[in-house]
């Protein structure tokens, strides 16, 4: 099976001296949960940025399923950003209906089921839920597609210890294994037992490309633990 | 995927659309009431009773509140604009399966059907509130019917005199009139998108550069009528028309080249943080 992603030169400079992504050579598999670790300010939102086409890189090549961003990489990619993105005076069906219209592969069924399970309505509107139900509904939307490339930004920062378990599980229960996920986040002790591989990032630079299991085997420690000594201050 | 874009688009708006035509619809009521006052009727009198004040002070908020109206939708389409495209929202809109063009041709297009929508119910109530002056002021031994033909046949009389050909005169500002809110949404979006190329205060940027090219616009359009007067003086008919068009043609070309302004903005510069 071909790779899904792959970057080539890939820089991203918003001025002369702030260099978001500095040159990155990198190519992904399918089927993989990738966690994407690195301090504040290491790059790894500005790099999901340009994988969804948020962001045109300064340099560089991005192909996804063999093809450079634009529409049809954006028909087969999820993204869940680090904010609530929905509009607050919007209900959730009108969202989904939203979500129906131009995801050919989202299923209403799928995130109805979600929904049903967390005993949100959908005629609920944004502006009325708690910030952690909010991020539950994005991550719902997120999930209910059968896409090639899930890439969610900080899924688990700033919600409480349940919500994030609820995340957790969501991610992993309607993960599809064809496709590659890419979780970027600070808390790696709290998903660690769901990756399959992980990126490290400092200052823009790729600083590792590993699998979890090399990891462990070859530095005998968690992957929390070997991220504090490459990190630490 | 152009017709899902539009359609979730006028969906997100269509309420603020109606709150003005709603608005419009009752400030026409109002202005209407306000002829009804005995004033119109007695004006030879020379005296007023506390209805006829009620009547001059409604008329009065009926102005101010065609004039809040007016920039009410172009601040509103604005805003909207603004919120969707360079804020949170933004982050869903901008990773849909869709073209660029796409996208702002679908904000253009709303947005703009909404303004035509308000400015037709402006001079509708315009209309309406003359139609009702005149009710109220004309003679008994007259009819609407005759008051119209008549002040018909003088204004056709002014316009032969100045040269002016009523008829091109009648289609060109039809034509100018339907396209200016689309010229008008174009520009407010490019002013937007010129903004958001600020690091700082892109709110204040954006303001600054709709203040910008909207005098730039005045400025040639000033310039160029001050030429056409010199050398158009003795046809008066051909010194609107032209300036009529040039002043539109100017508009319109701004407003194109803003389009592709927003689209360059939204495809290489498009940073939300």
């Amino acid at each position: 099976m071909s790779d899904l992603i792959e970057l080539v030169g890939l820089t991203k400079a918003y001025d002369e001296k702030h260099i978001a992504v500095n040159n990155i050579n990198l190519t992904l598999p399918r089927g993989k949960i990738i966690g994407l670790l690195g301090p504040n300010g290491s790059g790894k939102t500005t790099l999901i940025k340009m994988l969804n086409g948020l962001l045109r890189p300064t340099r560089g090549i991005i192909r996804i399923n063999g093809q450079e961003i634009g529409v049809a990489t954006k028909a087969r990619v999820a993204y869940l950003p680090d904010r609530t993105y929905l509009a607050a005076n919007r209900k959730i069906s009108e969202v989904l209906d939203y979500f129906c219209d131009f995801y050919q592969d989202f299923s209403r069924e799928r995130a109805l089921s979600m929904l049903h399970s967390l005993g949100i309505e959908p005629s609920t509107r944004m502006n009325t839920l708690s910030k952690g139900s909010k991020e539950k509904v994005q991550l719902i939307l997120v999930m209910s597609r059968n896409a090639d490339l899930y890439l969610l930004d900080e899924p688990i920062a700033g919600v409480d210890p349940a919500a994030r378990d609820y995340i957790l599980r969501t991610i992993i229960n309607n993960y599809n294994p064809a496709a590659t996920m890419m979780i970027s986040t600070h808390l790696i002790g709290d998903i660690e037992q769901v990756l399959d591989e992980v990126i490290f990032m400092r200052y823009g630079y790729l600083v590792l490309y590993n699998s979890v299991k090399n990891i462990r085997e070859q530095h005998g420690k968690s992957v929390d633990a070997y991220f504090r000594e490459v990190f630490a201050c | 995927m152009l017709g899902k874009l539009i359609r979730h688009e006028w969906k997100s708006m269509y309420k603020a659309g109606c709150l003005m035509l709603g608005a419009v619809a009752l400030i026409t009521f109002f202005g209407w009431l306000a002829f009804q006052t005995p004033m119109w009727k007695g004006m030879e009198g020379g005296h007023f009773e506390w209805v006829d004040i009620f009547g001059i002070f409604t008329l009065v908020i009926y102005v101010v509140m065609l004039v809040v109206v007016n920039y009410g939708i172009l601040i509103y389409v604005g805003v909207h604009f603004y919120r969707t495209m360079y804020t949170d929202e933004g982050y869903l809109l901008h990773t849909l399966p869709v073209t660029k063009h796409q996208i702002l041709v679908s904000k253009v297009l709303v947005g703009s059907l909404w303004m035509l929508f308000v400015v037709l119910a402006i001079w509708f109530s315009v209309f309406l509130l003359g139609a009702s002056m005149v009710s109220a002021i004309l003679p008994e031994q007259y009819t609407m019917m005759e008051f119209w033909r008549e002040a018909g046949e003088e204004m056709r009389d002014l316009f032969r005199l100045l040269g002016v050909d009523m008829d091109a005169l009648f289609w060109l500002t039809l034509v100018t009139s339907l396209l200016m809110p689309f010229v008008s949404v174009t520009t407010l979006f490019g002013a937007v998108s010129i903004g958001q190329l600020s690091s700082k205060y892109r709110v204040l940027m954006a303001i600054l550069a709709y203040a910008g090219i909207i005098v730039a616009e005045s400025l040639v359009g000033s310039m160029v009528r001050s030429i056409m007067t010199v050398s158009h003086m003795s046809a008066m008919g051909g010194y609107l028309g032209r300036s009529v068009n040039f002043d539109f043609l100017v508009e319109l070309l701004v407003a194109v080249g803003l389009y592709f302004v927003s689209w360059h903005v939204i495809s290489n510069k498009l940073n939300m943080n």
